[in-house]
């Protein structure tokens, strides 16, 4: 089973030239019917939905559904529903999963829970600024077939 | 897919007073273009890779708290 880690701070803690350091973003691919592009996904385990921004989903190609009402913490706002497939470049495979999501007038990707998180395991190490993932995909075949 | 690491690398070592809440295009390692504007970003760097594939992402402005 592959297992990454993805530093996610230039400074694990607080700095006086960097009073909030960054948040837990990871490499991805993200692969569209006109494009692929490398970018950075924000993991949030408080979102149940994968976050596109409207100029990434343009460039992908990515079809869109119709507007729906999402609830956030800022109050509720309009997304798209949409899929896409984002590529996760574990050390020895790279994690590709087909994710719903939303496309929603934000500024970054927000990797939600609902299906992204499947095939992972998933630890924060705060002190350090870092993520593990690890692919268990076979494990949980493995539990299926019991 | 080894320059995903190198282009992320660079994206987490940029300095936030240089591109902080801009969109940037990196591409091995370096940052090729960057701007308010993500598809003008991602234009521009096709441009000058002739259509390869970059690390499209915005920076974080500094002294900016994230809730999300």
């Amino acid at each position: 089973m592959a297992t990454t880690y993805f530093k996610y701070r230039k400074h694990p803690q607080p700095q006086e030239d960097d009073p909030y350091p960054h948040a837990p973003r990871i490499p991805i691919l993200l692969i569209g019917n006109e494009a692929r592009i490398q970018s950075t996904g924000l993991l949030d385990t408080g979102s149940t939905v994968t976050i596109i921004p409207p100029d990434i989903a343009d460039i992908l190609g990515l079809e869109t559904g119709e507007k729906i009402p999402i609830k956030t913490i800022n109050g509720t706002i309009e997304g798209q529903e949409s899929e896409i497939k984002i590529e996760v470049p574990l050390q020895r495979n790279p994690v590709r999963v087909r994710v719903p999501c939303q496309v929603v007038d934000f500024d970054e990707i927000i990797l939600g829970r609902t299906v992204f998180f499947n095939p992972f395991e998933i630890t924060f190490y705060e002190q350090q600024g870092k993520v593990r993932l690890k692919d268990i995909r076979s494990k949980l075949n493995k539990m299926k077939r019991l | 897919m080894a320059s995903v690491t190198q282009n992320f690398d660079a994206y987490v070592n940029l300095d936030k007073a240089d591109f902080g809440g801009l969109w940037v295009a990196i591409f091995k390692g370096e940052v090729i273009a960057s701007g308010e504007d993500a598809k003008m970003v991602y234009k521009e760097a096709m441009k000058i890779t002739h259509n390869k594939i970059v690390m499209l992402s915005k920076v974080p402005k500094k002294d900016v708290i994230e809730i999300l």
